[in-house]
């Protein structure tokens, strides 16, 4: 079965780069857009669109912004083990801490380089496929320059 | 006249007395006459009696007396309360004053990282569509608009550099950081580990003593040492590849035990005038053309170095290198700084 992502950014540049870049990394996956984190949760509670095999979110947005939306799902018994990436401009260790607490798997900032997203998202669709979650985090980061790595006090 | 203490010394024992100074004296004398007079109230003395004197006399000075120093006590009274009241007044006004230009300094520092902060997005979108023109249809542009390209993508880098500079800034001047032992050794080497790639294009040789451990904010020594380090690197000589000592030492300072850690390197120095003013925000001792930068890299050293009730100077040579000693007490008071 073909794995769906969900980004949730109110950027639609961003949003087109992401799924223009998926697509190209692998034509198959579906990939599921909404514009902040209150219409993705409505979406998906009226199974508008279908639970995602990871989600990719973005931080800063109105209506409903990331850290709300990502309390939401890790407070709902079916969606809470659904892996999130926060992805966002932002390079500051804070914002990564706060991810890390709540409950996020990784926390990437968005690349500058086109080529660059293509390769991040080349390594989490491989490793969406195989479902070896864990591993993404460290892989992605092993690229460099992707925002604060985890588990390193300085 | 008396015999042991004369009543002169006396009276001048009561006014040197903060207990009894106020008390009203009378000085009671067989020696009459203007002079004799004088130099009592001279002394000090409220009032001079001379002898013999009738009772009623006597009885009408002493009432005057206390009453004119109840009048004076009370008057004093009045005046130290008002005193008081203008002080308190003015330590209000200066609290409130200090309270607002806080609050204002806080609003700047917010408002650069706001500012800073909502920059990013659009110039990281600048860089990724330059990058997606010169990448994917390269090949349909004339060589002039790929060097058109190159010079937007350039800029931007820059301003990327800038932006990051000032985020960090303010991020540095908001959040109070917890203090904890800090490996020095452990810092370096992951300034080396981040900065490897430069270190190997520059064929650059670090060469570190061991260092001690201290209490700080392990962030900002990173951050701090990362940016003498960087320089280190970015203001090598085009003649010498890279050679960046760091040594340290034990010392005593205004009463405290501090690290004394000293990063040396054979780079293109300063003029040792301007050693001071390389602290300074946004100022720059050579063109941006030749070394990129926001400016702010060595101000945020010294707030870091500050902040941790240390020090940090500058010595340089133009030509022949610079070296930057920082000072960093061993130990910290509180528990955030």
């Amino acid at each position: 079965m073909s794995k769906r992502f969900l980004v949730i950014d109110d950027d639609s540049d961003d949003r087109e780069l992401f799924s223009e870049a998926l697509a190209s990394v692998d034509p198959e996956i579906v990939c599921d857009q909404a514009t902040d984190g209150a219409e993705a949760l409505k979406r998906l509670i009226a199974q508008e669109i279908a639970k995602p095999d990871i989600v990719f979110l973005d931080i800063n947005m109105p209506v409903m912004n990331g850290w709300q939306f990502l309390t939401r799902l890790k407070n709902e018994d079916q969606y809470k083990h659904i892996p999130v990436i926060v992805y966002t401009t932002s390079s500051n260790v804070r914002d990564r801490l706060i991810a890390t607490d709540l409950g996020a798997l990784c926390f990437i900032t968005k690349p500058h380089a086109f080529a660059r997203l293509k390769n991040l998202l080349g390594i989490v669709v491989s490793h969406v496929h195989a479902r070896n979650f864990a591993l993404i985090c460290d892989d992605v980061h092993a690229m460099g320059d992707m925002g604060p790595r985890p588990n390193r006090a300085c | 006249m008396m015999p042991r203490m004369d009543g002169f010394s006396l009276l001048k024992a009561i006014r040197a007395t903060p207990e009894i100074q106020a008390t009203p004296v009378i000085l009671l004398s067989a020696r009459a006459g203007e002079e004799a007079k004088i130099e009592g109230l001279e002394a000090g003395a409220d009032d001079y009696l001379v002898k013999p004197f009738g009772g009623r006399e006597l009885i009408a000075r002493v009432e005057s007396n206390i009453r004119i120093a109840k009048e004076r006590a009370a008057a004093m009274r009045d005046y130290a309360e008002k005193l008081e009241q203008a002080v308190r007044k003015r330590t209000q006004e200066l609290r409130r004053l200090n309270v607002s230009l806080q609050q204002s300094n806080e609003d700047l520092m917010q408002f650069a990282h706001v500012a800073s902060h909502d920059l990013k997005e659009p110039v990281r979108k600048v860089r990724t569509f330059t990058g997606r023109l010169l990448e994917e249809y390269g090949g349909l542009l004339p060589e002039e608009a790929k060097k058109f390209l190159r010079k937007i993508q350039h800029a931007t880098e820059r301003m990327v550099t800038m932006i990051e500079g000032v985020l960090s800034y303010s991020i540095l001047n908001s959040n109070a950081q917890p203090i904890m032992q800090v490996d020095l050794n452990e810092v370096f080497a992951n300034i080396e580990t981040d900065l490897e790639v430069v270190i190997a294009q520059s064929g650059a040789e670090l060469r570190r003593d061991k260092l001690p451990v201290l209490e700080g904010a392990p962030v900002l020594l990173y951050q701090l040492f990362y940016n003498l380090v960087n320089n280190a690197l970015k203001f090598s000589s085009e003649a010498d590849k890279p050679l960046i000592a760091i040594n340290s030492r034990l010392a005593e300072w205004s009463g405290k035990r501090i690290a004394e850690v000293t990063v040396r390197d054979n780079g293109i120095g300063f003029d040792q005038e301007q050693s001071n003013r390389i602290f300074e925000a946004f100022a720059r001792l050579n063109s941006k053309d030749r070394f990129e930068g926001t400016g702010l890299g060595l101000a945020l050293c010294k707030k870091i170095a500050e902040r941790h009730h240390g020090s940090i100077a500058a010595t340089g040579v133009r030509g022949e290198g610079a070296v930057f000693v920082v000072r960093l007490p061993l130990s910290q008071t509180e528990g955030s700084i």
